[in-house]
């Protein structure tokens, strides 16, 4: 039953990494063999324990991008790494997920995430391919080299695969206290911290949508906030 | 109260992603995660902590047990603990036994688990010592957790028991048998539990004097018609509070003579000994690293010495420091220690350089001694309280005659 559980719950923290998997493959152009290899061989690894012979398949793949490397021809070994940056997001969940600690597997949570964002941003542009993903894209912002994504359909699904792994993470983490269960996340007291949270949180969307405000700024001056009331509270309420 | 470790790096992962989301990507998707968790944790923490406000250590019973106590050096001492929340609701603990000066040799002083209202929660290890003199287990730190274990209360419960090393067995019990009649009034030298009771304990007074009418034996001057007045004053049960300390420099090995501390202790249990059969209560407390005293109250059970638990050392009686002052903060520990203590204090100050002077001339013997004798007063200097430079040789006499002549 707890194996059940744990398996729909890395289903749905899973969801955001699946989903921008699906449209990086469906919009991606230039498929290469070896970029599909990389992906096969780093999936490989996920059952290396029980089945070590299929660590061969990194190895071979490894080895021949390299020799097709040193000969010359450099697509191959980029497409390969590509592979692997590309299933990234999904493996570090799957790889991780019941061995590290609840603290750890919510940062590669969030490291899963921003890869996942910077695929699906790619897939909307339409001009994804291996190569592609090695281009420091993540800095387009900064630096204004893109062009600008409309928020689509995809991005809304995305969002709310987002908003689901968010509840099955915290259930995650909770699960692991003296009190495991599903039920936990129908205490009163997770309950109505969640809903405030949520509400907080798209609620700070709306208003830096509608009122013209800058939400990153704002949200990080509600973390800030956030921080400091924490402390004072936590302080104060011990004496 | 504070968040636990686990929330507490969640929190600093999310800010950190939050800011780095905000710098650099600016997509909402990737701010709102972060954002969730740290208001999640921000309004589950005002709720949680309510109900933490609450929970003191009144809301637990605890036993902590040592034994064997007293031990044998490198013996190893079975330690319980047992805990039972009073009242509330289910807690989820982490339990801590802090020690002083031992060493771990089987189980964990930790726990973790669920608190339960009524049921014993339960913890066996076993610590010991190399070396003889008092250890000290505890206190108990209890962190208290919401249901979610995200806050964290800590508590400490003030649980202390006094570990006693000695060198060997075979000096306990010592059973004393002979009546030793002193005459005079000391602790430790008449059996019989109350004081006077050997002599004459009502003195007669001389004609002109004028007692006080309560000290007067009014059914003795009935007895006498009126001819001679007899006081009270020695008749009272001898349970005098006597306080033996071992301070520091004296886990030192002497050739041909051993572990001074050891040769301490064990003239120390011989008194003590004599002092528990006519009714005083005999202390032994030890100073710790840090200026800590470890305190034990010993006494005789039905398996021979015992060691009290966990008590604080009395305020009256004679108390009787035996140190080489060999730590700078010694001075000042001893002065906290009789501040505002009632009891007659006497330091013993070790001179042990006759011992580490058997192979020098007379001469530089002599100087040595000097040398050191000069230390161990300056040392003390700062102290209103008297003291005695004794050597190892006359240190059973030194002890012999500090008891004697107490004011108790």
């Amino acid at each position: 039953m707890r194996g059940l559980r744990d398996a729909a719950a890395l289903m749905l923290v899973s969801g955001p990494s699946l989903f921008a998997i699906s449209q990086g493959v469906s919009k991606m152009k230039d498929i290469d063999p070896f970029f599909v290899l990389g992906i096969i061989s780093l999936l490989s690894m996920l059952v290396a324990d029980r089945y070590p012979e299929v660590m061969s398949i990194l190895f071979v793949s490894t080895v021949s991008a390299l020799s097709i490397f040193m000969m010359g021809n450099f697509p191959p070994f980029l497409a390969l790494a590509s592979g692997y940056i590309f299933i990234l997001p999904l493996f570090i969940l799957l790889a991780s997920y019941l061995d590290s600690s609840p603290q750890s597997f919510t940062l590669i949570y969030f490291f899963s995430l921003l890869i996942a964002i910077y695929l699906i941003q790619e897939a909307a542009t339409g001009t994804l391919t291996p190569a592609y993903l090695f281009y420091p894209t993540i800095f387009y912002r900064v630096t204004g080299s893109r062009p600008q994504i409309s928020p689509g359909m995809d991005f809304v699904i995305f969002g709310i695969l987002v908003a689901a792994s968010l509840i099955a993470l915290l259930w995650g983490v909770a699960s692991r206290t003296s009190f495991a269960g599903y039920s936990t996340l129908l205490d009163r007291g997770v309950l109505s911290a969640g809903i405030a949270a949520s509400t907080s949180s798209l609620g700070l969307v709306f208003f830096s949508k509608y009122l013209g405000m800058i939400g990153g700024d704002l949200a990080v001056a509600i973390a800030i906030a956030a921080s400091i009331l924490l402390v004072i509270y936590l302080r104060r309420i011990a004496k | 109260m504070r968040l636990s470790g686990t929330y507490k790096r969640i929190y600093v992962y999310s800010t950190l992603l939050l800011i780095y989301a905000v710098a650099v990507t600016g997509h909402p998707l990737v701010i709102l995660p972060p954002l969730f968790f740290i208001l999640f944790i921000l309004f589950y923490a005002l709720i949680a902590a309510r109900g933490l406000r609450r929970v003191s250590s009144d809301w637990f019973f605890h036993t902590l047990t040592a034994s064997p106590n007293p031990a044998v050096a490198g013996e190893n001492v079975k330690v319980e603990l047992a805990l039972r929340l009073r009242h509330g609701e289910e807690l989820p603990v982490d339990v801590k036994v802090e020690s002083e000066g031992l060493s771990m040799v089987e189980g964990s002083p930790s726990l973790r688990s669920v608190a339960r209202p009524n049921q014993y929660l339960s913890m066996v290890f076993a610590v010991t010592s190399r070396q003889v003199g008092i250890r000290s287990l505890g206190p108990v730190r209890l962190a208290v957790k919401d249901r979610l274990e995200a806050i964290v209360r800590e508590l400490e419960l003030p649980l202390s028991a006094p570990i006693v090393f000695l060198s060997a067995p075979q000096r306990l019990p010592i059973s004393i048998t002979a009546r030793v009649a002193s005459r005079i009034h000391a602790p430790g030298y008449s059996r019989d539990p109350i004081v006077g009771l050997e002599e004459d304990y009502r003195i007669s007074l001389p004609e002109t004097s004028s007692p006080e009418a309560r000290s007067v034996d009014w059914r003795r001057l009935a007895r006498t018609g009126g001819d001679e007045t007899y006081v009270k004053e020695f008749d009272r049960r001898r349970s005098a509070e006597i306080l033996y300390g071992l301070g520091s420099g004296l886990d030192i090995d002497v050739p041909g003579k051993g572990n001074v501390q050891q040769l301490a202790l064990d003239l120390l249990l011989q008194i003590i000994f004599i002092q528990l059969r006519e009714g005083s209560r005999p202390w032994l407390f030890q100073r710790m690293a840090g200026g800590k005293f470890s305190a034990a109250r010993l006494f005789y059970g039905e398996r021979g010495l015992r060691v009290g638990g966990s008590e604080d050392l009395p305020r009256q009686g004679l108390l009787i420091y035996l140190t080489r002052m060999t730590d700078r903060q010694e001075e000042i520990d001893i002065a906290k220690l009789v501040a505002g203590r009632k009891a007659s204090t006497k330091i013993l100050l070790l001179n042990l350089s006759s011992e580490a002077g058997r192979g020098l001339s007379s001469d530089d013997a002599e100087k040595l001694q000097q040398r050191e004798g000069e230390r161990l007063r300056e040392a003390v200097a700062g102290l209103d309280i008297w003291h005695s430079i004794v050597d190892l040789d006359s240190l059973p006499e030194a002890l012999d005659r500090s008891t004697l002549s107490g004011e108790l």
